[in-house]
This record gives C-alpha cells, structure tokens and sequence, in this order.
C-alpha cells in the first residue's frame, strides 16, 4: 500500500501547484516495487518496501545510516546476487517486467547502471573506462568507438576536462572527476535507469554542485534514483522522496510535500533534525 | 555497431567457471592421493624394528630409522637455538628501529636469501664448516638449516611486531619502561601467537629439508652420538634408500616419509588451527 | 639513585638495540657470505674452464671435462614445464576461491592447497618417483606419443623418469604457492570495483579477465616469479624422477639432469678437487640465476607500478 500522495500543499497558488502535481502523478512508473523483503544472512533488513519510481523524474531516498537504503536500490540491479548469504523476495517490475526471479543479468544491468559512494575508476586510462562497458556489449569499429565515448564523456560534462587526457590513468583525475567519469561509464552503455549511492558523500562541495547540476540535465533522458544522507541535497535535486527507517518505506511522495507537510511523525522528526 | 552474443559471452563464463571447479578440485585429488600413498606405504613399514633399531643391510628385514629419528631431532633442535633467537631479534631490529637504510638493506637481503635454493646454502656450510674444520659433522648441518631459518622468522616476526598497534609501545613507554623491557614484556606477549606461529611454520619447513643435510651432516648407520661427526637423520636417509634397488629399504624410506610428513603437517595444522582460534 | 638507576636501564637498552641490529646484520653477512665462498671454492673449476663452462655440453669425471650445458637445460625446460602447468591452473584456482567457490567450499580447499604447500619435497620426491613414474610411463607417456608422436618432444621411450615427469612433480610443487598468492590478490581487490563492472551488465570471467586481472596485475605477475625462484632451485623432487643423465635431448621423455639434481646426485662421488670444484661452480651458477630473476622481478614490478595508474 502506498502512502497517500497529498494533493493540495498548502502555502503556493492552487493553479500551478495542481499543474505540477498532476504532470507528477501522471508521470510513466518505471520501476514499481512491491512487498519487498530482504535478509543477509537470515537477519531481516527490508520490510515489505512499496515504491515507484517515476520515468525521467528523480527520486531521491532518504533516511538516517543503517536503514536499508543502499540494500533496497541494489535489487534493483539485482547487484546482491554476487554475494550468497544475501536474498531478496517480492515483486519489483521494470517496464511491468519482473526482474527478480530467472533474468538475463547482463541484460537488466545495462539497463540499470549504478554509481557508488566511492569513485571506482578501473586500472585503465580514462579513454578504456568509458570504452570498456561499450565493448562489452558491442562489436565496433574504432571510430565509432570514439564518438560513443566521446559522447558519454559530453553527457557527463567531463569532456572539455578529459579530453587531452584521455590516455592517462583515470586515477590521475580528481575525484570529483572520477565519480564523473564513473556516471559517464555508466551512461555509454545507454542505460534507462541510474542508481547512485550517495554518489557525492565523498567528493568536495565544488565538485558536488558540479554533479548535482549534472543530475539535473540527466533526467531529461534518464529516471535516477539516488540514495543520500544529505537533505538539503534531496530537497534541492530531487522530484520525489522516500523516507527509510529501519527497513521500511515510512513515507513517499512529492518532495516538496514530503519536506514542507509530511504526513508521517517520524518522517517530521527526522527532517527536521531530531534523529538521524 | 553489432550487439555481442549474449549467450556466447554467458557460455564463456560458464567454461571458464567449470574449468576453475576442476582445477580446483585436481589440486585436492593430488594432494589427497599424496597423503595416501604415503600412509598406506609408509604404514607397512611400522614395526618394533623401524622405530628401534639401527640401519642394516639391505635384505635382512631387521633395520630401523632411530638413529635417524634422534639425529634428525637433534640437528633441528640445534638449528633452533641458534636461528630462532637470531631471527627474532633481526625481526625486531627491523619493526622498532629499522626504518633507515640499514634496515632497508636487511630487508632485502633478507628477501633474496628466502629465494635462495636450500642446496646452495647447504654449499655455502659446506664450504665454510665442512672444509674448514676438514669433516663432515650435524653442526654444519645445524647450521644450515639454521640459516635457512634465520630470514623466515625475521620477517615473520618483523610483520607480527608490526601489527601491534603504536598505542601500545607508547603506553608502555610512557610509564617509564625501558625499549627493552616494554618489548620483551610487552610487544612480545601482544605478538604471542604470531611470533610462535612463524617459528613453528620455520621449524615445520626445515624439518623436511634434504638438500642441505647432503654435504654437511651426510648421514650415518649409528647413534648420533656426537654432532661433531656425520650424523644420522630421516631425510637423507629416505634419499639413499629411495633410490636404492632394495624393496625393504624403499620400504624403510616410505616409513621414514611418513613420519617427516606427519610432523610436518601436524605442525601445519597446529598453527593455523590452534593458534588461529586463539589469536581471535 | 634515581640517577644511577636511570643509567644502567640506558646501557641495557642500549646493548638491546645493537644486539638487534647485530642479529639483523647477520642476514647481509651471510648473503654476501654466500656469493663469496661459491665464487672462492669454485676458483680451481673457473680458471680451468672460464666462461666455456656455461656453454659446455661435457660433463666426464674421467676425462674431467665438466661444462654446465646440459645441467643448465635440464633446470630451465623442467621449469618452462613446470610454469606452463602451473600458472593458468594457479590462476583459475584463485578465481575459483575467490570468486565461485560457496564460502563452505572455499575455507577447506584454500587449507587443502595450503597444506600442499607445507608438503616436503622429498615426499613428492618418493611419490613422484614410486606412483607419478609409473603411471606416466604406462598411461601419460604412451598416449602423448600416439597423438604427438611426430614431434621430436614426444619420441624415445616412455620410461616415465625423464624430464617431462620431473616437469610435472614440479608444476605440483609450485601450483600452491603461486595459487595462494593469487588468492590473497584476487581477495584484496574492493568490492567496489568488482560491483561497478558486474554493474555494467559484464559476465563473471569479464570482470576477472579485464579489471581483477589489472587490479592485481602486479601481485599476480609477483606470485608466478615465487613459483619460478621455488622451481629453478627445487632439488629433491626433481632428482628422484629427472633420470640424472647429462645428455641434451630434443624429447621430453629423456631423462636428463637439473644443476639442483646434478648436486645432489653427484657431490658424495665427487672425489677429487676439480670435480669438486665443478660442482661448486654449478651452486654458483644457480645462485646467480636466482638472483637475476629476482632483481628481473623486482625490475619487472616496478615497471608496471608505473604503467597501470593502480595506487
């Protein structure tokens, strides 16, 4: 059961408000989450998650350290099944197709790309990161190589920085850089979906404003689903939230709602500081 | 721009993941077929004689290993002593002082003589006991298996020193202690398991040791009576016998083989099973 | 007397830290101990054959001819064997504990290979020569020869002791070391990274083969230059099989000699000083190989510290 999107925010003129409410509630669901339970070695650690993710929207999951956030987006790209002890039951549908159960791995996570909290660059210049996705998946000459990487390069607004460095090692970059570099590797594969896990926690404010206006040119083409502890983050980047606690999805809505008229006590407490 | 085959790349991974179960379990079927062999062969020698008697000529089904037993004994109890203070207190030097050149120097030497070949340093005793004091005799072999063990324990206990948080050699320090007390009280009880763990591994590793004892302590049909002569041991004994044309002999070097491989792996399985749990 | 108490601890601790460093000291003394006496008691053998003795295929007590040729040969195809076998196997056997075995599996193999390790040589040395032999001459040797028989590698008899079963004892010995180095590198690469590619929709093997292998490049190329130090100087298992004859042969049936096993077979008969000598010089020979590989592993590392931008 999702909790009841509120549809008249109080304080803003009513026209635009329901505009934008009804242009957000209409919008496509790419990813539609239901019952979702998930253990690590037998300990439970989500409780029938419900969720939707919106195409070509944001959303953004919040919620204090250790609630289960990260667990909850890494079955979307079924990432847990490297690891035995880790399992996961419920529906989860991308494109009203179930991903759990027998699926073509490779399939799903070029579709589903992930960024993680640490820039994770490959022992390889900069230029094979970007191509080693795309060889992968694809035969082709070289030239077009270079357009494609050139392109993920652009859409991650890393090319003018890279672009006479394309041969070094990508750990010479900065690290902002690199988480650049990372969404840029992740996007040269043409991807529907992209997961990132607090993907500026460990980069400096300068470089985070850099990818949080990034996030925003993304979503044009892309749905992102982006995981932080950082609200003001959430509150500036995304179109809507999820409040985590303890494994469970307290509250989801509108972002605006969710931080200016929450419907849940806890999710108060938590924006508003006293916890988390 | 083509797509690649999925189900090629998939069928690639699966090869490859069967191939890695195989060879994993190849190495299994080899080392279990080593053990076997050895205990089966090795135990149809045990008898009253082999565990008390003095080697005798082939053919006569009455000789035995004691000699050999006591004298492989005593040759590594002697290395010990003389390797294993030696090596400690190397290993020491090089985790509380060593940060300089000199120790920079220690370390790599130390590094180069573990890659060198245990036949070249029993040469080495050779030539500078044996043809010094113009016999063969257990001490040069002492020495060495000595030498072989002297870089394994220094590093082992150079990297078991260095675990030891800072916090630790500070405090104790702090109350006044001097280096030598606050290490030998103190790191050297913190770094217990550890340390012992790299002198029984160094120990474990000598025991089987051929080569060296070839032209040091060669080997003898009597008593070890007196290091100060060619002296009886396990393991070169199972070389002349083994490659002798006489079954009971062969016989004789299987059962000598089982025992060095018995301590071996005893010692082995001690410290990784024993001392592991403790250390947690 | 607070004075006097403070005195002797400094004297203690002062003797405490030269003693170290005297025992540390003693590592460089007899590494260098060890190049000097090889080269001073190979002295008779170096002036009588100088740098022929590397290229010389003679090897006559009798006629006290001795050439380091065959010896040589012996040591590095038995070791080119041994490396052939054992690298690929050691590196999918990482894979397989690192990566596919269920964590039940994998404790015990990874001990089972640990233990192969801690095996004597000796003892491969008699199973080699008492179980290995027989079943390579009977099985192994006659099979090869069916299917590869025109090539001069596989022809002459399969008597099992030769320089194709010393190979193979030797890939033995060296499959554990180098395959728990590799574990411990495979291991050490986060699994961050390892999620990022298997993020991008790569299979298993895609992973291990184009950013595991490159993570731990370094470490892994360290491992296989462990197991050729170990194998170049392996004695006892090598002697047992290699067949101790010094003639250079084209077939890998042949049985042949490595310096280790001409060292260890010949030094009690070794009567007189030239031969003596000669033998001395083999130690020598072998010790500066083991040294060159060492200084080309180090060099080789170095190298790549450089090239692949991996902290």
């Amino acid at each position: 059961m999702i909790p009841e999107v509120k549809s008249h925010p109080p304080g803003a003129p009513e026209e635009t408000r329901s505009e934008v409410v009804s242009s957000y509630l209409s919008a496509e669901v790419r990813i539609s989450v239901r019952g979702l339970n998930f253990w690590y070695a037998g300990k439970q650690a989500l409780f029938d998650n419900n969720l939707e993710v919106k195409t070509n929207k944001v959303t953004a999951i919040i919620g204090p350290s250790g609630c289960g956030k990260s667990t909850h987006i890494r079955v979307y790209n079924r990432i847990y099944k490297l690891y035995r002890e880790q399992h996961a039951e419920g529906e989860v549908l991308l494109d009203g197709r179930s991903i759990m159960g027998e699926v073509d791995f490779i399939e799903l996570r070029r579709k589903i790309g992930m960024i993680f909290q640490q820039p994770t660059p490959f022992p390889m210049s900069a230029f094979e990161n970007v191509a080693y996705g795309l060889k992968l998946h694809y035969r082709m000459s070289k030239g077009e190589l270079a357009d494609r990487v050139e392109k993920a390069f652009r859409d991650a607004a890393l090319w003018d920085e890279v672009k006479d460095k394309l041969d070094a090692p990508a750990t010479a970059l900065s690290g902002g850089q690199q988480q650049r570099l990372c969404i840029a590797r992740a996007l040269a594969v043409e991807p529907e979906v992209l997961l990132m896990d607090e993907p500026t926690s460990a980069i400096d404010p300068l470089a985070t404003a850099k990818i949080e206006e990034l996030i925003e040119s993304l979503k044009r083409t892309y749905t992102l689903v982006i995981v932080t502890h950082n609200m003001q983050q959430a509150a500036r980047i995304s179109d809507f939230t999820a409040f985590f606690l303890e494994g469970r999805v307290i509250e989801y809505g509108i972002t605006r709602q969710i931080f200016t008229n929450p419907s849940r006590k806890e999710t108060e407490n938590y924006i508003t500081g006293r916890f988390g | 721009m083509r797509r690649k085959s999925r189900n090629a790349r998939k069928g690639l991974d699966g090869l490859v993941k069967a191939l890695s179960s195989l060879a994993a379990l190849t190495g299994i079927v080899f080392l279990v077929w080593i053990i076997c062999e050895v205990l089966i062969r090795g135990a149809q020698a045990f008898n009253w004689s082999f565990f008390t008697a003095l080697p005798a000529p082939p053919g006569t089904e009455r000789g035995g290993v004691a000699g050999a037993i006591l004298g492989t004994v005593g040759i590594i109890a002697l290395a010990s002593v003389i390797g294993i203070p030696v090596g400690i207190f190397g290993g020491t030097y090089l985790s509380e002082f060593g940060g300089n050149r000199f120790g920079g120097v220690v370390r790599f030497a130390g590094n180069v003589m573990m890659g060198v070949p245990s036949i070249v340093i029993g040469l080495f005793a050779y030539g500078v006991i044996v043809l010094t004091l113009g016999h063969f005799s257990g001490y040069a072999g002492a020495v060495a298996l000595a030498i072989i063990m002297l870089p394994v324990i220094a590093r082992t206990t150079e990297d078991m020193l260095a675990l030891v948080p800072n916090a630790l050699r500070e405090s104790a320090l702090a109350l006044g202690s001097p280096r030598w007390k606050a290490t030998a009280a103190i790191l050297f009880r913190a770094a217990k398991s550890g340390l012992i763990t790299g002198v029984l591994l160094a120990v474990a590793r000598v025991s089987g040791e051929t080569a060296p004892l070839l032209f040091t302590a060669l080997n003898s049909p009597f008593w070890p009576r007196d290091l100060n002569q060619p002296t009886a041991n396990l393991t070169v004994t199972i070389f002349n016998y083994a490659m002798s044309p006489y079954q009971d002999w062969q016989r004789i070097a299987w059962g000598a083989s089982l025992l060095i491989m018995a301590a071996v792996l005893a010692l082995n399985v001690f410290t990784r099973v024993v001392l592991r749990e403790r250390k947690r | 007397m607070k004075m006097r108490r403070k005195k002797r601890y400094r004297s203690t601790d002062v003797l405490f830290q030269y003693w170290s460093a005297f025992c540390a000291l003693v590592i460089i003394l007899v590494m260098a101990g060890i190049l000097a006496e090889l080269a001073v008691n190979s002295r008779l053998s170096l002036r009588e054959f100088g740098f022929g003795f590397l290229v010389s295929r003679d090897w006559n007590p009798v006629t006290r001819q001795f050439g380091a040729l065959s010896s040589i040969y012996g040591t590095l195809v038995s070791t080119a064997i041994a490396m052939l076998i054992a690298v690929p196997l050691s590196l999918v056997i990482a894979l397989f504990l690192v990566e596919l075995a269920p964590p039940a599996l994998s404790k015990p193999v990874g001990f089972a290979i640990e233990l192969l390790a801690a095996i004597p040589s000796i003892i491969f040395g008699m199973w080699g020569l008492f179980v290995l032999a027989p079943v390579m001459a009977e099985h192994v040797q006659p099979a090869l020869k069916t299917a590869f028989g025109f090539l001069p590698l596989f022809q002459g008899p399969p008597t099992g002791i030769g320089m194709l079963t010393a190979g193979v004892i030797l890939s033995l010995m060296i499959l554990p070391f180098i395959s728990a180095v590799m574990r411990d590198v495979f291991a050490m690469v986060p699994p961050v990274v390892k999620e990022s590619a298997h993020g991008l929709g790569a299979t298993t093997w895609e992973v291990t083969r184009k950013v595991t292998i490159r993570y731990g490049a370094q470490g892994l190329l360290g491992a296989s230059f462990l197991g050729l130090g170990r194998a170049i100087g392996e004695t006892m298992a090598v002697t047992f099989v290699i067949g101790n004859d010094h003639r250079i042969s084209a077939s890998l049936f042949a049985p042949a000699n490595s310096i280790a096993s001409t060292l260890a077979n010949e030094f009690s008969e070794a009567s007189e000083p030239l031969y003596l000598s000669a033998l001395i010089e083999l130690g020598l020979v072998l010790f500066i190989i083991t040294l060159l590989i060492q200084a080309a592993a180090r060099l080789w590392l170095r190298r790549l510290e450089k090239g692949a931008g991996v902290k």
